[in-house]
């Protein structure tokens, strides 16, 4: 997986955190659709989002750019290196020929610095010093998260919607919960010692210039009378062990080293008497030892971490542990099939609302009434006498209608509702008032008349005996009979028989 | 006999207001399924497909519901013809009955089973049977398509045994089948019955049938990463402010209180409709207030709640013990025994003892941050730039620190989830107090579960920004609580599988 690559999965993963998982499933699952997946799921990531980038190309996707930022700022860092190097040798060797150029001079800066710069580096990951509240390491941090939200803010301001996508990924990627934070110190770590070589090697290019295009002659001096040549010597062959078995004459003779002794006060080499040394390739001697050290405790320390800490990002970013529940749904979305079970097509509008039912108009029983039972309502003298009771009339004709054979095909319904008033119709109220039942009562209504009571009496019928339906089936009775609009149309639940 | 059509259909009939669409939006996992007790709420066919990959499976076709059945019936029978001419005479009195408002329904459902569909005849377990259904299974058999009865149970009363005994002489496969309550389970045992409706069909629904499996594992895994997040979000929340002195803080805390325990429950409040979502539940008729058992209704910080969910008291405590006793033991072990298990004893003591304070605690409460080092030194000087004065205190809310906390929130997810899982499509308006049995999950946990979890919790609390290892296991040991919730098949061969990766 490449940096880029990190950088927009991470951002992808962020953006898909919110949305739903079937919209996810089905973009995901259509984007590699038809195409052969990878196995291993780093190559198989990689080609999801470079399918997402191409599908959906005004989305943000920050890898390519921080990419290039990194890369920039990698270059931008070289060059300043390079400058500051080259800058710096030219200003340690500054020589007018008034005094010779200062070897402590060039140690202290470009060893003695560099040294204790790589020394803290090396402690830094070595030991846990934030941890112990030493305050120069905090310091970074700290100016970072101070300045951060500030300087989010104005970009939050001034940007928008964009501005803000880039915030939260910004924040998202320095938090613990991204693959990339594992990465970023091994980046930055590369960037900084990048700029460590390129200040090296301008230094050295800077000692060469002044080496091969001018003449200079080097010195030492001190205030402290311990540290005569002798030990001095001592010193200057310390720091040329690592090298002075490569380059013999990178290491200083005695007699160099006693020659190069200068007074300031003199203005004169100490050993030279009143004059300078006169043998300006000897005082320019010096410069072996220089550039070696230069290259040593420079340059190869600063090379050695920028191969090591681009060794190790490379390594990281190639052996990322793709392993964790994030990831691995993402991959189930992308190798499992995408399952639609729900309907393409919107419903069709229901029923419209149903007209209020009309008042019925009252019943004034005349003595008789016929009864048809809808639907297979047991019959009996169970339900006689129920709706004997519920109508105050005597039942003098029953008739079936609604059953398996259809029955009511032309039957004379004048007949059977002949002298009754009114005529009850018995059914179950779970049954719904479907087409059959409206086309009954219409066909009851033409044989009995116009003003001639009809009853739909809803009754619950268990084993044999009668009792009144539930609420809910009568309201949906009353709301189903009042498409036919008939004020002498009724719907009754069976009154509970008293004890 | 009609022919088969390529892909398998199964029209859903039935007599109206007889739970047709509950099957059908229990199967298509479709809440936008009108399910009304009022008749002719289906007017019109419609599909559901179940695609894979924009490959089309199957097709479940619901249909308007038999009105008019016996008239149907007794025109079809008014010609004599035989058994083999029936399904022609079944196509002719569609055919004979169109452009006229004559058995509209009966015409509409019938059409699908004359192109092919297989039958799926539902009928209500909780009613009696009477004679006249007996017209619309005729009809059906007439039409020579295999079918199968489904008895399906919309109220309380029981009738199934009297139906089967009616349903048996009709069709070759009876099943009961309660479109509101049937469990992933039962969904996928369904469908295996349906293989055996017609041989040819097997393949693609056998294909269904993983694929939906492995559809409901994703849901499940994605449901554990919510409730992680959400854990992981509520234990690492923190609110500040930065008041000119004590005075201001007073006027101040309030306000803070509230804000830090409103932002709980919003975080708790959007991980629950994420869940819901995820499995299809986010239609407007989900009601919040009815879907949890009392103590869920229970804001999260009723003192109700506390007291049946998450640990018992003495669960809490013995963690409390076990954690300081551990920490103890470290350090006896680093002075090798010296201290003869003083470290132990003092760290167990301590540790309980420091729980036993926090039990009554259910609010998180405000304290005074001090700042020290480089970065505090930076913030402090930022916050000079912004105006603020040298002697301006910060005080922070936050995390909450009460040991069963986490727990209770962790109960609450899984019972919501418990419920969520289990809810059916057909299900409409509210839910029933009391519908998940459970008492509590985090109760019944083994005791390695527990200590997983603490740890985990711990691991939380320490830090406002917990690694991402943290977070995977956190998901991890959640994904097993939901195992046990919402078991699928072949769960033992995929966490080997996962264990492997």
């Amino acid at each position: 997986m490449t940096l880029p690559d990190l950088i927009d999965l991470e951002a992808q993963l962020a953006r898909d955190r919110e949305l739903d998982l079937a919209a996810l499933e089905a973009r995901d699952r259509a984007l590699l659709r038809g195409a052969e997946l990878p196995a291993r799921t780093g190559p198989l990531l990689a080609r999801w989002l470079a399918a997402l980038r191409r599908a959906e190309p005004g989305r943000l996707y920050p890898g390519r750019t921080l990419a290039a930022v990194l890369s920039g700022l990698r270059t931008g860092l070289v060059l300043v290196g390079l400058g500051l190097g080259w800058s710096a040798a030219e200003a340690v060797l500054r020589y007018t020929g008034a005094h010779p150029v200062n070897v402590w001079d060039f140690l202290l800066v470009f060893v003695g610095v560099q040294l204790l710069l790589f020394a803290l580096l090396v402690a830094s990951f070595a030991l846990p010093i934030s941890a112990l509240g030493v305050p120069l390491f905090g310091l970074g941090r700290g100016i970072v998260a101070a300045v951060y939200p500030r300087l989010a803010a104005r970009g939050l301001s001034a940007g928008g919607a964009r501005a803000a996508e880039w915030a939260t990924l910004w924040h998202g990627l320095r938090s613990r919960r991204s693959l990339y934070h594992h990465l970023e110190p091994w980046i930055l770590l590369g960037l900084t010692q990048g700029f460590g070589v390129a200040f090296n090697v301008g230094a050295l290019l800077g000692c060469m210039r002044a080496i091969a295009f001018s003449d200079l002659a080097f010195a030492w001096s001190t205030t402290l009378v311990q540290l005569d040549a002798a030990r001095f010597h001592a010193l200057v062959q310390a720091l040329a062990a690592p090298f002075g078995w490569a380059w013999p004459d990178a290491v200083p003779s005695r007699a160099l080293v006693e020659a190069t002794r200068y007074s300031r006060l003199e203005g004169a080499y100490v050993l030279s008497g009143t004059g300078r040394a006169a043998d300006a390739a000897f005082v320019g001697g010096w410069w072996p030892f220089l550039v070696a050290s230069l290259a040593t405790y420079g340059l190869l320390p600063r090379t050695v971490t920028l191969l090591a800490s681009t060794g190790v990002a490379a390594r990281r970013l190639a052996t990322l542990p793709l392993d964790d529940a994030a990831v691995r749904r993402v991959v189930k979305r992308l190798t499992e099939p995408h399952v639609e079970t729900r309907s393409p097509t919107p419903e069709a509008p229901g029923p419209l609302a149903s007209p209020a039912p009309l008042p019925a108009a009252t019943v004034a029983p005349r003595g008789r009434c016929a009864a048809v039972l809808w639907r297979d309502v047991p019959g009996g003298p169970a339900l006689t006498a129920a709706v004997e009771r519920q109508t105050g009339c005597a039942v003098a004709a029953l008739q079936s209608a609604g059953g398996r054979d259809f029955e009511e095909a032309g039957m004379a319904w004048g007949t059977v509702v002949d002298g009754s008033d009114p005529v009850v119709i018995v059914a179950e109220g779970w049954e719904a008032p479907d087409k059959a039942a409206l086309r009954l009562l219409r066909e009851l209504r033409r044989a009995a008349g116009a003003g001639r009571h009809l009853v739909v009496l809803l009754v619950r019928a268990a084993e044999g005996s009668f009792g009144a339906p539930a609420a809910e089936e009568v309201r949906t009775w009353e709301e189903g009979l009042a498409a036919l609009e008939d004020p002498y149309l009724a719907v009754e639940p069976l009154a509970e028989a008293r004890a | 006999m009609t022919a088969p059509a390529e892909v398998p259909r199964f029209a859903v009939v039935g007599r109206v207001n007889k739970g047709k669409s509950s099957i059908v939006a229990t199967l298509a996992e479709d809440e936008s399924v009108r399910v009304d007790p009022r008749p002719g709420t289906t007017t019109e066919i419609r599909e559901y497909p179940v695609t894979v990959d924009g490959r089309t499976l199957f097709v479940l076709v619901d249909t308007p519901g038999f009105e008019d059945a016996p008239r149907a019936l007794a025109w079809l029978r008014q010609a004599d013809v035989s058994a083999a001419e029936r399904p022609a005479r079944v196509a002719e009195l569609v055919r004979a009955h169109e452009g006229t408002s004559e058995l509209v329904e009966e015409r509409r459902l019938l059409a699908p089973i004359l192109a092919g569909a297989s039958i799926l005849y539902v009928v209500d377990g909780t009613r009696p049977f009477r004679r006249n259904y007996e017209a619309e299974m005729e009809i059906l058999r007439w039409t020579g398509s295999p079918g199968m009865a489904l008895v399906n149970r919309i109220g309380g009363e029981d009738h199934v045994a009297e139906w089967h005994r009616a349903l048996d002489q009709f069709f070759k496969i009876v099943r009961d089948f309660d479109a509101q309550a049937a469990t992933f389970t039962e969904r996928l045992q369904l469908l295996e019955v349906f293989r055996e409706l017609r041989p040819e069909w097997r393949g693609p629904l056998d294909e269904a049938r993983t694929a939906l499996v492995a559809q409901r594992r994703r849901r499940r895994a994605e449901a554990a990463a919510e409730i992680a997040s959400m854990l992981a979000d509520e234990l690492t929340h923190t609110e500040e402010i930065t008041v000119r002195d004590e005075e201001g803080l007073a006027a101040e805390r309030d306000r803070l209180e509230q804000s830090f325990h409103d932002a709980l429950r919003a975080r708790e409040e959007k991980a629950r409709r994420r869940v819901e979502a995820l499995y299809g539940h986010d239609g407007s008729t989900f009601a919040e207030g009815s879907l949890e058992r009392p103590v869920f209704q229970q804001d999260l910080f009723a003192e109700q709640t506390w007291k049946l969910l998450g640990l018992s008291p003495g669960e809490i405590v013995a963690a409390g013990t076990l954690a300081g006793a551990a920490l103890g033991g470290t350090l006896d072990a680093m002075v090798g025994g010296a201290s003869v298990m003083a470290g132990t004893v003092v760290g167990g003591a301590v540790g309980g003892g420091t729980a036993l304070l926090g039990l009554g605690r259910r609010f998180a409460s405000v304290r005074h941050v001090g700042v020290s080092g480089v970065a505090a030194w930076v913030k402090r000087a930022a916050r000079s730039l912004d105006g603020e004065r040298e002697g301006d205190k910060t005080f922070r809310i936050g995390p909450h620190a009460q040991a069963n906390f986490p727990y209770v929130l962790l109960d609450r997810a899984l019972l919501h989830y418990d419920v969520v899982a289990r809810r059916t499509h057909a299900r409409r308006g509210k839910l029933e107090v009391g519908e998940s049995a459970r008492p509590g999950v985090v109760a019944e946990l083994a005791r390695g579960e527990r200590r997983e979890l603490d740890a985990l919790f711990g691991k939380l609390r320490r830090s406002t920004d917990p690694s991402r290892s943290t977070l995977d296991a956190l998901e991890r040991a959640i994904a097993r609580l939901l195992l046990g919730l919402d078991p699928l098949p072949g769960d033992a061969r995929a966490e080997a599988g996962s264990a492997a990766e």
